[in-house]
């Protein structure tokens, strides 16, 4: 025995062995980095795209617009810019802006009544139609230097005066490494088109209009109706998923009817989302059109209610069951009866764990396309405004700009995905936060 | 002699289908103070937490046999647990404390019985604490976490019920 | 006082009972609080049931609707669309379906699935190479027969039936284009634009129908009113036909079948590599620190969107792809990049099943293996691996019946349209993208389009359904055994 383990055979034995577990855990650890590399690309990709020079082009050149440029201009002269431009569409302009009710009947109500902000003693009264043209504009400009941010107005500037062009984007990363090939393909291609640096991600994407043209394009309706879709989808699906976790975890005895419901759960868990979208579009778009108003924000919250219930439910019993047997028989000791436990010693105890099991739902929730399709819509240009109002969301958006034939609109795309993951870092980092604390509770 | 306040007769306790204690008879005195004693794992707790029904909640545990209290069968078909738990207090072999102040640890029970009034509550959270003669270490910090304090078992001093304790000496 | 006494008996555990007035009613009560909150909350449970039943109901019902139905379709015809335009090279037997030729007169090519005329025979391609083509023999009712070398080939085009003349609402005998009278039988209904008609009699190429059949409106129709005819959607055409194309009444799933199991397939065979890899290095090299760094990768991988995987699949996958590895030959919507991404997005699924199977494999067995000798990597190959084998297989099936199911990357990157074909390289649509995309569109409800994509739903939820059965069934017997 001594003999076999002294022998030069065996050692070099043992280093082959040993060399092929070092191999072994390089490749497994490759693996992880493989992860790891695409994760990043994928980031990069996004950001990639979201910023970068392009070929822009105006039909009125902003600096000839006013003495100073724009971007030191106070509302009132910008609005005095757009006065003597555009004297005409300052009507739709103001009614754009400043006023929340029917289009139609904007101009049949005073300014008073009308005008959502500040308006001067002077003018409260008048009717818009009343004014000669002159005077009706230069009360406008007013209101608008009044009541519109720079922003705001600086958007406008451009988007009824300069009307700014894009013909070609190129990326971030052709943008800092080619820049000698895309200053050629400039002079070929785009002569009179001016190169600059672009964020296709800024304030004016995130708050303005979606438009069917990429520069003009924002994201204010998708994120408006991702945000009531979100209030919706919380509202139906945590007081449900809650409930069915107690009534699993806490009432139900073990017989065939509540097993059923427990396996129904699991596999509901695995049903590809699509499904559920055909099961909304049957129901709540279809069947239930009266109640729900059809392609509308509550069809799609209670589509993806259904969805994530099964998640909600399944990190709720969890939680409960994390909660210690001591509390209960502490609770039950005292002569409580089931419910009184269940409110005052396990919902608490759990509700941390529960909240972070919903805030997941929901992130699954936001970022969903599939069981919206034939729900939200594609395309649309008025804000939300109730439950019943037709709607679309990021992730339609992002569908709807990556499938366009037009390749300026991944830009957009681009942009939108990086509010969309802001969005989704935000409400992780508040899941986290609720799972640290309440690990630091129970210690 | 004052006659039993509990009586077991002929009760077999189970956990699933294992056999965990039997009682042939037992009385329990009214107004005395009655010890088991015995080894760990013997079946002390199984008959304490059946005589106010706290064994309803481990799953499997089933008594057969006679429990009596003041006459009642505790586990008569009729019987209401919760009632049970209300009248047949139980203080606990570990300290169980809830996650919160002293105060509300106490007032738990009262509370569960409707209690609400202010001034009421705060008689009996004290005369709780001075009964387990825990009121002059506790008192300038109710509003702090019971977790910390031996208080913990305080919750079931006050108990409108008469307990059943399995503390051990703390 | 008496009481805090009894809590200063010195060391002595103590069981305390007090007077209580006599007759304490302890009888049940009804509390109408507790048994509301009880009814509530058990219904919250039984949505989901009616979320299953809903399921169900929504896409059986429509399939059977679906199976049902019968669509319209255009009644047409191959004709001899010119003079012949190829030739046998050599003579062929009756029963060769390889087809030889010299290329056609005007440069032009032959077609999948075109009709020829060969002497008195029509064939269809069903698959073309460069100087042979396979052929179905004998269609369209003609028999096959050998050729000798030097048979005129004749490229045959598809021509529609049509009224060759006016047909008034009053009138009941309807002249079909010439040489089409034989497409039809009597007894058959057939649709001229929204009319159904009832044929009684054919003659040469004259129908005498019945007008307005099944509360169709009679109309007038022009000359040129193209005529349909009904073909029923069976299951077995449903299973077997490789073609998916609802305006010409062709219903068969295979081809998104196949795009379907040939994405999940690459998805798996990136998935399990690195899911597996990631797992075993998690759970059995790396040191807690770094484990900790390095596992919230993964869980950021699972929270990303979908459609942001689709967005990566369709700007980075393909390009990426096409300069590497491809060149142009790489479709610019392709079952590769699609398959790859959705590789990438069932991993961390992969990996955290995986890492649960492995850590509940118990240390007893690990340290045995130590204990004689074995490295690290045998005791992982050997030991570890083979006890988690259900737990791992159970991650498998339930990452693959994600992958069945994805839809957003495969509806971006992999295609718009079924397509019947197993290279990679091309693109084609897998059922959830199918349901999908038809979805986003304006169709009609009720229309046979919409109806076919319940079925195709069916399959998708039974097949989904099954694997995850499957799943479950594996990692419980995994929970028995420790
Ligand atoms: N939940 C349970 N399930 C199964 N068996 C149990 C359970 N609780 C207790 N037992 C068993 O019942 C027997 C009695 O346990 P019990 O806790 O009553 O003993 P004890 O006398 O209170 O012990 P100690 O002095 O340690 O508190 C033990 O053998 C124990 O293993
Ligand atoms: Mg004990």
């Amino acid at each position: 025995m001594a003999n076999l383990i002294d022998s030069g055979a065996y050692r070099s034995q043992v280093k082959r062995r040993n060399a092929r577990t070092l191999i072994m855990q390089r490749l497994s650890l490759a693996t992880l980095a493989v992860s790891i590399i695409v994760l990043a690309l994928l980031l990069l990709n996004v950001v990639n795209q979201a910023f970068g020079l392009v070929a822009q082009r105006y039909t009125v050149d902003p600096d000839t617009l006013a003495e100073r440029p724009l971007a030191e201009l106070s509302p009132p002269e910008l609005a005095a810019v757009l006065l003597e431009h555009v004297p005409r569409r300052l009507l739709v302009i103001v009614r754009d802006n400043l006023y929340r009710g029917d289009p139609a009947a904007f101009t049949r109500l005073t300014l008073g009544e009308s005008i959502d902000g500040d308006v001067p003693e002077t003018v409260h009264g008048l009717l818009p139609t009343d004014l000669p043209e002159a005077e009706r504009n230069r009360i406008f400009a007013e209101l608008l230097g009044l009541n519109v941010s720079e922003d705001v107005l600086r958007a406008i500037i451009d988007a009824e005066i300069v009307k700014t062009e894009i013909d070609k984007g190129w990326s971030l990363h052709e943008s800092l490494l080619n820049r000698a090939a895309i200053e050629v393909d400039m002079l070929t291609n785009y002569p009179d088109s001016e190169l600059v640096f672009k964020s296709w991600l800024d304030v004016r994407f995130v708050t303005s209009q979606l438009s069917s043209r990429p520069v003009e394009t924002g994201i204010r309706q998708a994120i408006l109706g991702t945000a009531w879709l979100l209030a919706l989808t919380v509202l139906i699906s945590f007081p449900l998923g809650v409930g069915a976790a107690l009534y699993l975890e806490e009432y139900a005895s073990d017989n065939w009817f509540n097993r059923i419901i427990e396996t129904n759960i699991r596999n509901l868990a695995g049903v590809p989302s699509i499904i559920y979208g055909m099961l909304g579009l049957t129901v709540f778009v279809r069947t239930f059109e009266g109640v729900t108003g059809g392609r509308s924000i509550v069809s799609g919250a209670l589509t993806l209610s259904l969805l994530i219930l099964p998640i909600i439910i399944i990190s709720a019993r969890e939680a409960l069951r994390a909660v210690p047997s001591s509390l209960r028989e502490a609770s039950y000791g005292l002569g409580a009866t089931r419910w009184q436990t269940l409110s005052r010693q396990l919902l608490p105890s759990a509700l941390p764990g529960i909240l972070t099991g919903a805030i997941l739902g929901l992130s699954r929730a936001i970022g969903e396309t599939a069981p919206l399709f034939g729900i939200a819509a594609t395309f649309i240009n008025t804000d939300p405004t109730g439950p019943g109002s037709r709607f679309t969301v990021l992730p339609m958006q992002i569908y709807a700009w990556t499938g366009q034939p037009d390749e300026l609109f991944r830009f957009n795309a681009s942009a939108a995905i990086i509010v969309l993951m802001a969005l989704l870092l935000a409400m992780n980092s508040a899941a986290i936060y609720l799972r640290n604390r309440a690990v630091n509770q129970r210690v | 002699m004052q006659s039993a306040a509990i009586e077991i007769r002929d009760a077999e306790f189970f956990y699933g289908s294992t056999r965990a204690v039997v009682v042939p008879g037992l009385e329990i005195a009214k107004n005395r103070i009655t010890a088991f004693i015995g080894p760990s794992g013997c079946g002390k707790s199984t008959v304490l937490r059946a005589i106010n029904r706290m064994n309803d909640l481990v799953p499997g545990a089933r008594v057969t046999g006679e429990i009596r209290f003041n006459g009642h069968d505790l586990y008569g078909p009729d019987i209401d647990p919760v009632e049970v738990r209300r009248r047949i207090g139980m203080v606990f072999q570990k300290p169980n404390p809830f996650p919160k102040s002293i105060y509300d640890n106490v007032a738990y029970g009262p509370r569960l019985l409707g209690i609400r009034d202010k001034a009421r509550l705060d008689t009996i959270v004290e005369s709780s604490l001075r009964d387990a003669a825990l009121w002059d270490e506790v008192k300038n910090d109710l509003k702090k976490s019971g977790t910390r304090f031996r208080a913990g078992s305080s919750s079931g001093c006050a108990s409108p019920a008469p307990s059943l304790s399995s503390q051990r000496s703390s | 006082m008496q009481r805090s006494r009894s809590y200063e008996l010195p060391g002595a555990p103590s069981l305390a009972v007090f007077e209580v007035e006599d007759g304490p009613d302890l009888s049940r009560r009804f509390r109408p609080g507790e048994a509301l909150i009880r009814a509530v909350l058990m219904a919250c449970g039984i949505v989901s049931i009616f979320t299953t039943v809903g399921i169900v109901l929504v896409l059986a019902g429509n399939t059977v609707a679906f199976f049902q139905a019968r669509a319209w379709v255009l009644a047409r015809q191959p004709v001899a669309a010119s003079e012949p335009l190829a030739q046998l090279t050599t003579a062929i037997e009756d029963h060769t379906i390889s087809l030889p030729f010299v290329y056609l007169a005007d440069g032009s090519q032959f077609n999948n699935q075109q009709y020829l005329l060969v002497g008195s025979e029509i064939m269809r391609i069903t698959k073309r190479g460069t100087s042979t083509i396979e052929v179905t023999r004998g269609m369209k009712g003609t028999q096959p027969a050998a050729y000798p070398a030097g048979t005129a080939i004749t490229p045959m085009t598809e021509d529609l039936a049509k009224a060759a003349e006016a047909l008034p609402s009053d009138d009941t005998s309807l002249r079909v284009s010439t040489g089409f009278g034989h497409l039809f039988t009597p007894g058959e209904e057939i649709e001229v634009d929204a009319e159904i008609m009832r044929v009684s009699a054919v003659e040469g190429d004259t129908l005498t129908v019945e007008r307005g059949v099944q509360g169709t409106v009679v109309n007038n129709h022009t000359a040129g009113a193209n005529i349909a005819i009904p073909d029923p959607v069976t299951f077995g055409e449903f299973i077997s036909n490789t073609l998916w194309q609802p305006q010409s009444g062709e219903f068969g799933i295979l081809p998104l079948i196949t795009a379907t199991l040939l994405i999940s397939g690459v998805a798996l065979a990136v998935a399990i590599p690195l899911g597996l890899g990631a797992a075993v290095y998690l759970s059995e090299y790396a040191r807690p620190g770094v484990r900790n760094a390095l596992k919230p990768t993964l869980e950021v991988l699972a929270g990303i969107p979908t459609v942001v995987y689709g967005f990566f699949a369709l700007t980075f996958v393909t390009p990426t792809l096409r300069n590497l590895l491809f060149g142009a030959s790489l479709n610019s919507l392709n079952m590769l990049a699609a398959g790859i991404t959705v590789g990438v997005l069932i991993t961390p699924l992969i990996s955290s099943m995986c890492e649960d199977a492995i850590s509940a494999v118990p240390r007893s067995l690990r340290e045995a293996s130590y204990a004689v000798g074995a490295t690290r990597l045998e005791t992982t190959v050997k030991v570890v691996l083979p006890a988690a084998v259900s737990g791992i297989s159970a991650g498998i099936i339930l990452a693959m019946s994600r992958a069945v199911g994805e839809t957003m990357v495969v509806l971006l990157a992999a295609g718009a349209g079924p397509n019947f074909t197993f290279d990679l390289r091309q693109s084609a649509e897998t059922m959830a993208g199918h349901i999908a995309r038809i979805s986003t569109g304006d169709i009609s409800y009720g229309s046979l389009d919409y109806t076919s994509i319940f079925a195709v739903g069916m399959t998708l939820f039974v097949s989904t359904l099954a694997l995850n059965i499957v799943s479950d069934l594996i990692s419980r017997r995994l929970r028995e055994r420790y």
